[in-house]
């Protein structure tokens, strides 16, 4: 017999004004296990709280049932009143006779009828209730982000700044990102390099932040608190620890091949640093192109070296760091705009996408900031920008609009026309400028520098003599436009990074049609993943600009430095838990969890007849698991249980209401 | 009959479980919800804290997720003697957990029709993505789903009987 | 004309001899001499002297595949003779992770079709002497007259849409592949004859059966896909399903198994055939195949796959008709 205590409460007039509470009493007081009926004005007032408390202890109640507001309102509430009296806080059940019942039924009677079953129904799954412990796990207090750009090298600060030690694993040689190619940023058009490389010194300097550059995730294990990544550095072929950065190796180099960093309009050698501001700035050898490599002669980058830093034979190396927390900062990818075939992209050199224009204006860049078209290095008089090449697009493209092209369109007509008095002529779908400061952005363009903006599509770009020529249509006018131009820029879509779907699978995180990662809400969790202990930052959850970006870092990081800040964390009870005895291992419920808590293992145990046999069972990652159940229904057999809504529980409900 | 049924043994119960006896003076079907935390029950929550009447038949039942939603548990309500059943939680694309719904989606769209398929008239169960902001579409469901319940009488299908 | 049965049996037994004299298996699952010659039996065989006591006939219908389960624990391999609904069964058994394959020696039994023993036996042919292929018909000879038995008439329902003449991935095949084709489509006219019923007609046709049910639990103790350690049916707490006989907990326990088994039958419908009341059980399994193929755009579900139909979805492709 359990000694269930039940408390209703009058809400003021809220509940009593319609549900009879002496009514509701009286049937409580004949329910089974229930040993005692106390009724309140104010429940969860401080009287009402205390009256609980006093009653679990003289009335020796090892239940609680408080009949009141929706559990969504006060669960919480209650479960400390009950604590504090010394019950395990879990041993409280709600009847909700505010929102459900006296709120929305006013005939009295049968309200008051429908708040005796609901306090019957908890009644019932309170008796099933058992005590249940928060866990506690330790915490690795260490990050990982992967991805160097602006959203990792923020992150990395925050973190950092936090005291925290952080590990950037970033692929290409050096950190930056796509930030780093640009020249100017809208809305203010300060210059990127300017903002962003003292972050990268910054990040290069503190003492916390530790720069893995040229080096990838290969495998991930564990769970929030406690992941072991394994990361490959891929061989450098140059000691980090000797080089100086001196460049004598890259100038000697006698093999020239297109920087990708450039985007193939300049030329690096095989042993490089993508940028000259490149972190560190300590070169790589590019074993693909390397004369030595290719030939087995040459080595004039290690017979020049003043350090000797240069080694042939350095190989990949696998190594595994602890983590408690993960930031994935992959980014994006510009997309490749060749099924545009009628703007002949690829076909004539004097048409380029938006990030290659960057480079070209870029002061650093292969032109030193000229913009010399690529054909004949004439400077472009007149420029057609296209709009939405990609973005947008179901049939050729991707169906999301890329956010930041409007702004970078209208960024690229205002520095063509300051620099080199070039008139832009913008065919745009719809322009975009959800952001402050964007709106005057975009009208600055269009008046101050007088960029015009013609709302169609080009239907076909053609070369005609050194001219390209652009048909379009004007919708808004509803004629035919053709604008003889010397330089096509294609604001092409931002989509995923190159291996986003690889890097998720390795994660066990999860990413939606296109390729970007998912956050745990849209809404309420935007930089969570649904896999605990893993965060997100920047464009690998879809397009963003720089400030959003680093918004999203800085919120990641927070996220991060409040979880790597607790002594140890605690996980939430009401988690799926497997009766191992009945388990039959099929792991069926495995396929279901979103967060991947389930796994297998094999349990020993003896059999009649004294054999010790081995068995596969279900296994439930307590700090991964949210509680939502999905899995017990895949589970026949009812070994896969969901504390606090467990198949005991609900059955009991459904009998009690259908008394 | 155009069922190809293998003979009963022995004529069975001839009695029509269905068959409309007459229900009992002041019957009102008995409604069983079940409504997952984080959308329907708050929607029922707001129903409440906007003071939407709907009528007093139904009695929710909470769980985190639509997709803890067993089925048994729907049958179980019918055989102990539920007139309708309520199976809510949040709309596709909205799960707390970011999926159970569609597994809640493929459970329901098989057991609806299998309930059906074993004679239980297909008003009798309601499957409803009802938000945490549709307060009035929870109000409207269950005034749907009594106003129906109580044309079609008691549920005597699954009952248990004595 | 394929080769029956009978004419793999000496095969068989040589295999069988060979496997368990060179300890390559510990035990063997085939069939035995039944009450008559209609009704072979399950037998297990652990020495090489009680090989020939193994038979093989036209008749062999039973599923073998559950008793496998009795050996996981223990050492060493088993053997087991499968048609190709078998293999599904043992794919299911597999795919749940309740046998390991590692531990099976499979013998694969290409089948043309199975004759059905309650059928053929009411013939009073007497006692079989040979069964030959003749194509759309099997020629069986008793010693008290032949007859030639066209397969649609006599083979079991399931033979008749089954596409799976050859035991897939057998470590031994009986003989060579027989072609493999369904002799008609897979027919759920009788499913959408149930469903266009009114409820108050179906609802009496289900009382009708399930009334009739005792609750003996053979349909579970034969079917692959009922494999769980402990049956749900056999747990005291919670009781999802009383047990006592009467209708309502019957529909309760029809209703929970034929869920458990939604999407992973093996369509193999051992569980009808051994329904000692004869209840319909494949109209519960063959609705909710229907309803897999229909809804879920899964053209056999009754392949045990990677993963389960209930186990995934599709955003947006499944159906949504619960806005």
């Amino acid at each position: 017999m359990r000694r269930v205590g039940v408390f209703v409460c009058w809400c003021g007039s809220n509940i009593a004004g319609t549900v009879d509470i002496e009514q509701v009493k009286a049937a409580a007081a004949k329910m089974p296990n229930v040993a005692y009926v106390e009724d309140n004005k104010y429940t969860c007032s401080e009287p009402g709280q205390a009256a609980i408390q006093k009653a679990i202890k003289e009335q020796k109640l090892d239940r609680v049932v408080v009949a009141a507001c929706s559990p969504r309102m006060h669960e919480n509430t209650f479960r400390r009143t009950v604590g504090g009296a010394g019950l395990n806080p879990y041993l409280l059940e709600i009847a909700n006779i505010r929102e459900h019942c006296s709120w929305v039924h006013p005939d009295k009677v049968a309200g008051t009828r429908k708040a005796v079953d609901l306090v019957r129904r908890a009644v019932y799954k309170v008796a099933k209730n058992v005590p249940l412990q928060r866990a506690s796990i330790d915490v690795t207090k260490r990050a990982l982000i992967i991805g160097g750009g602006i959203a990792g090298i923020q992150a990395a600060l925050d973190i950092a700044d936090a005291g925290q030690p952080v590990v950037v694993v970033e692929k290409t040689p050096s950190i930056g990102g796509h930030m780093a190619q640009l020249d100017k940023t809208f809305p203010t058009l300060d210059c990127s390099a300017c903002i962003l490389t003292p972050k990268m010194v910054d990040a290069a300097q503190n003492q916390n932040i530790t720069l893995m550059t040229w080096s990838e995730v290969e495998k991930v294990d564990g769970y929030i608190g406690n992941f072991t990544v394994t990361i490959r550095k891929k061989a450098r072929h140059v000691d980090t620890t000797k080089c100086t950065g001196c460049g004598i190796c890259w100038s000697k180099c006698p093999a020239k091949v297109s920087s990708e960093f450039d985007l193939g309009i300049g030329k690096r050698k095989a042993i490089y640093v993508p940028f000259p501001q490149a972190i560190p700035n300590k070169p790589v050898i590019d074993e693909k192109n390397c004369i030595f490599f290719k030939t087995g002669k040459c080595k004039a980058c290690q017979m020049f070296c003043p350090t000797g830093s240069i080694s042939f034979d350095q190989k990949d190396e696998l190594v595994e760091e602890k983590f408690g927390a993960i930031i994935v900062a992959t980014g994006y990818e510009q997309w490749d705009p060749s099924p545009y075939g009628e703007y002949g992209y690829g076909r004539y050199k004097d048409v380029i996408t938006g990030l290659e224009f960057e480079r070209l204006v870029n002061a650093s860049g292969p032109t030193e900031g000229k913009i010399k078209r690529p054909s004949d290095g004439k400077l472009p008089k007149d420029v057609v920008i296209i709009q939405c090449v990609g973005s947008r697009d179901e049939a050729k493209g991707i169906p999301y609009c890329s956010k930041t092209c409007c702004m970078y369109s209208a960024k690229h007509a205002i520095l063509l026309e300051e620099k080199i008095h070039a008139h832009s002529y913008v065919f745009y779908m719809d322009v975009r400028t959800p952001g402050k400061g964007y709106e005057e952005f975009y009208k600055r363009a269009t008046e101050e520098h007088h960029a015009t903006y013609i709302r169609g599509r080009v239907s076909r770009v053609y070369q005609k003599g050194d001219k390209l020529v652009c048909l379009g249509e004007d919708t808004l006018l509803g004629k035919k436009v053709e604008v003889e131009a010397d330089l096509v820029i294609l604001a092409s879509a931002m989509v995923h990074q190159n291996g986003a779907s690889k890097l998720a699978q390795t994660l066990g995180i999860s990413y939606d049609q296109n390729e970007f990662y998912t956050e745990a809400h849209a809404k309420l969790r935007p930089v969570e993943t649904n896999t605990a202990g893993i965060f997100l930052a920047g464009a690998c959850q879809g397009p963003k600009d720089i400030p959003e970006t680093v918004a999203q870092a800085g919120a990641a990081a927070s996220k991060v430095i409040s979880l790597l800040s607790k002594p140890k964390l605690e996980t939430e009870p009401l988690v799926a838990q497997v009766n191992e005895a009945i388990c039959s291992g099929c792991l069926w419920c495995k396929p279901i969890c979103p967060y991947k808590a389930i796994d297998g293992k094999v349990v020993k145990e003896r059999i009649a007849g004294g054999k010790t046999i081995e068995r596969p069972v279900a296994a439930v990652n307590a700090s991964l698991c949210q509680g939502c159940g999905a899995c017990t229904v895949a589970c026949r057999t009812g070994a896969m249980n969901v504390l606090g809504f467990t198949n005991e529980h609900i059955l009991a409900e459904v009998d009690a209401l259908c008394l | 009959m155009s069922v190809n049924e293998k003979a009963a043994p022995a004529a069975g119960p001839a009695t029509n479980p269905t068959t409309a006896t007459p229900a009992p003076e002041g019957w009102e079907p008995k409604i069983i919800g079940f409504a997952c935390n984080w959308c329907t029950y708050a929607g029922a929550d707001l129903a409440g804290t906007s003071r939407i009447q709907y009528p007093p038949n139904i009695r929710v039942i909470r769980v985190p997720c639509s997709g803890r939603i067993n089925p048994q548990f729907v049958v179980r309500a019918f055989q102990r003697g539920a007139d309708g059943v309520l199976v809510a939680g949040c709309h596709p694309g909205d799960c707390h957990y970011s999926t159970g719904n569609y597994f809640a989606r493929r459970r329901y769209l098989l057991a609806k029709r299998f309930i059906e398929y074993l004679g239980v008239e297909p008003e009798r169960l309601q499957v409803r993505w009802i938000s945490g902001s549709e307060g009035q579409k929870f109000a409207d469901t269950v005034r749907e789903l009594t106003e129906k319940l109580r044309a079609l009488g008691p549920q005597r299908r699954l009952r248990e009987t004595l | 004309m394929s080769a029956t049965f009978t004419d793999h049996q000496a095969a068989l037994r040589d295999e069988v001899k060979k496997l368990l004299t060179d300890g390559s298996i510990k035990g063997f699952i085939g069939y035995a001499r039944g009450r008559d010659s209609y009704h072979p039996v399950p037998a297990i065989v652990t020495r090489p002297d009680q090989v020939d006591g193994l038979i093989l006939d036209q008749f062999s219908i039973f599923g073998l595949t559950k008793y496998l389960l009795d050996y996981i624990f223990e050492d060493g391999k088993m053997g087991i003779v499968v048609k190709g609904c078998d293999a599904l069964g043992l794919g299911r058994l597999i795919n749940d992770h309740r046998v390991d394959r590692n531990k099976v020696h499979v013998v694969g039994l290409p089948c043309a079709g199975v004759l059905n023993g309650e059928k053929v036996a009411k013939l009073g042919l007497g006692k079989v002497q040979r069964v030959t292929d003749k194509g759309s018909a099997f020629l069986v000879e008793g010693d008290k007259g032949s007859k030639e038995l066209p397969k649609t008439e006599y083979l079991w329902d399931k033979c008749l849409w089954c596409e799976n003449h050859n035991p897939a991935g057998a470590d031994t095949l009986l003989g060579s592949e027989v072609e493999n084709v369904a002799m008609k489509p897979r027919d759920f006219s009788d499913i959408t004859a149930l469903e266009k019923m009114p409820s108050a007609e179906r609802a009496a046709f289900w009382t009708r059966q399930f009334s009739r049910c005792i609750r003996c639990y053979a349909c579970r103790n034969v079917c692959p896909a009922c494999n769980c350690r402990e049956c749900v049916f056999d747990i005291a707490d919670p009781r999802w399903v009383g047990n006592t006989v009467k209708l309502s907990e019957q529909q309760m326990f029809h209703f929970t198994r034929a869920f458990h088994v939604a999407g992973r039958c093996v369509d193999c419908g051992e569980c009808e055939r051994v329904c000692p009341m004869e209840i319909p059980l494949m109209k519960l399994q063959r609705k909710l195949q229907k309803d897999v193929i229909e809804l879920f755009g899964n053209p056999k579900p009754f392949v045990p796959s990677e993963v389960e139909v209930l186990g995934q979805f599709r955003v947006t492709e499944d159906p949504e008709e619960f806005m």
